[in-house]
């Protein structure tokens, strides 16, 4: 018979997966064309789908302020970034 | 019987949506630091690219190459399309993988009318093998010299005796041992008897010995399972509103699954035709990475699929077909996959701690958070305890 596995998860020992990335977000007359630094690639975005705000643990040390953007790309992917308010950063995010 | 392998060349390529777009000239790599190269233009190939390669290495090679990202999304409904279209040819289709495919042929096929729609259609260009087996029709297909021709086998053996042994469906350490028994060629191998090459070999050598001379009695698989669940809806009046396109396909999506064909089975495909006023209509091909027993989960998959279909126009109706479909689902049988599976993981995990002198931490992925609205804190890796 197999032990179960389950035991108490301590969040010390969590790392987390799916963190987002770092990229650089340019702006032009067409839309927004992203250049994900770190594949060293430039992104088409055909059109913006959807855009969100989440302001989250404002009451803690570390609080959360996102502006997250929908994005399908013109090979037909849809990717989703966002913008950190405080720092004025762009991150890509695996969204599901 | 004759058999009919319909082959692609750089299918990832010819069927990537940038480039067929772009017509490019330049060195074009398919592929991401991941996975590496999964395929590359004649122009890429030509400046010493090859399969086995990783990306960096890749751009050393050709530093002015465009790298195009995967789409496997498009790959697949691309492939769905095109054995779609095979299937109005011959009720025998085997979907052999991306790019590769089996039909039964009859006298009255059309070979150039095949081509030429695949052409027209997908604008992929495949070459087609017409022989007596699966082997020398996939030769066949695999030594026409130019893209979209047809190339039909008579004299199977005597058209094998010259092609290299590489072509064999066999391991490459196998390929090793029958090059250092000097045969390179297929008819080194068809001059050989069988009992030699059964004693060294054993089923396999038989099996080598058949393709050789052209005797492949292996049958066609059929793609899939031929029973389909499909439900309709019409709307009173012409929808504009995807939200309510939506409503419309869950509606159906729930119908379907609870259909006696359906009910308590698994679904592989889902083939959406949303059909808009004035306009041909739209077809969307969601295939499930697993097959799906749950109207809910099917609906899911779906939903992000016509979300990402672009269509303008008024939808009066919308047509939803359930194919693939499959055994029925048992609790128990999963219930002992389970134990099996652990069994292994736990063999393998003392293994690898054995070898580690059990210095190692393992980890399995965990759902933490699975409603946080931070994505990154959904997923984490926690101590794995056996």
């Amino acid at each position: 018979m197999v032990k179960t596995s389950r035991r108490t998860v301590r969040s010390s020992r969590l790392l987390y997966l799916n963190k987002p990335e770092s990229i650089t977000v340019k702006n032009n007359k067409n839309g927004i064309s992203i250049n994900i630094l770190k594949k060293n690639r430039l992104l088409k975005v055909n059109q913006v789908q959807d855009k969100w705000l989440v302001k989250d643990r404002w009451w803690k040390s570390n609080p959360i302020s996102r502006y997250y953007y929908k994005l399908e790309l013109d090979t037909g992917d849809i990717l989703v970034i966002f913008k950190d308010l405080l720092t004025d950063k762009w991150y890509k995010i695996n969204w599901y | 019987m004759k058999i009919a392998c319909v082959y692609i060349s750089n299918y990832f390529l010819q069927a990537h949506p940038q480039y067929t777009n772009n017509n490019t000239k330049d060195a074009v790599i398919i592929g991401n630091e991941e996975l590496g190269v999964l395929d590359f233009s004649q122009e890429a190939a030509s400046m010493g690219i090859t399969y086995d390669i990783s990306l960096q290495q890749a751009l050393m090679f050709a530093p002015h190459s465009l790298v195009l990202e995967p789409s496997y999304d498009h790959y697949r409904n691309t492939w769905f399309k095109l054995l779609n279209i095979l299937e109005y040819y011959s009720v025998l289709v085997e979907d052999h993988k991306l790019g590769h495919a089996y039909i039964q042929i009859t006298d009255k096929f059309d070979g150039p009318q095949l081509l030429n729609i695949i052409k027209k259609e997908l604008n992929l260009n495949c070459n087609l093998g017409i022989a007596s087996g699966k082997f020398p029709s996939f030769v066949a297909a695999l030594h026409a010299k130019e893209n979209n021709e047809l190339k039909i086998i008579n004299d199977v053996k005597q058209f094998l005796s010259s092609i290299p042994i590489d072509v064999l469906p066999i391991s490459f350490e196998t390929k090793k041992d029958l090059i250092s028994f000097g045969l390179r060629k297929l008819g080194d191998i068809s001059k050989q008897r069988i009992g030699p090459m059964e004693s060294q070999f054993g089923d396999l050598g038989k099996f080598i010995w058949n393709l050789s001379n052209g005797a492949d009695d292996r049958t066609i698989v059929s793609r899939s399972n031929p029973i389909a669940v499909s439900e309709t809806i019409e709307f009173d009046y012409p929808i504009t509103d995807l939200e309510i396109v939506l409503l419309g396909i869950k509606n159906i999506t729930n119908k379907a699954y609870m259909s006696d064909k359906l009910s308590g089975r698994f679904a592989g495909l889902a083939s959406v035709d949303i059909y808009i006023s004035g306009r041909p209509f739209l077809k969307i091909d969601v295939p499930f990475w697993n097959p799906i027993s749950k109207p809910e989960d099917a609906f899911r998959i779906i939903k992000n699929s016509v979300n990402r279909a672009v269509f303008n126009g008024v939808v009066y109706k919308i047509t939803l077909r359930f194919l693939g479909i499959q055994g029925e689902s048992s609790v128990q049988s999963h219930f002992l996959q389970n134990i099996d599976r652990d069994n292994n993981l736990v063999l393998a995990i003392n293994q690898i701690k054995l070898s580690m002198n059990n210095d190692i931490p393992i980890y399995k992925i965990q759902e933490v958070n699975k409603w946080s609205k931070h994505p990154e804190e959904r997923f984490a890796l926690v101590d794995y305890f056996i």
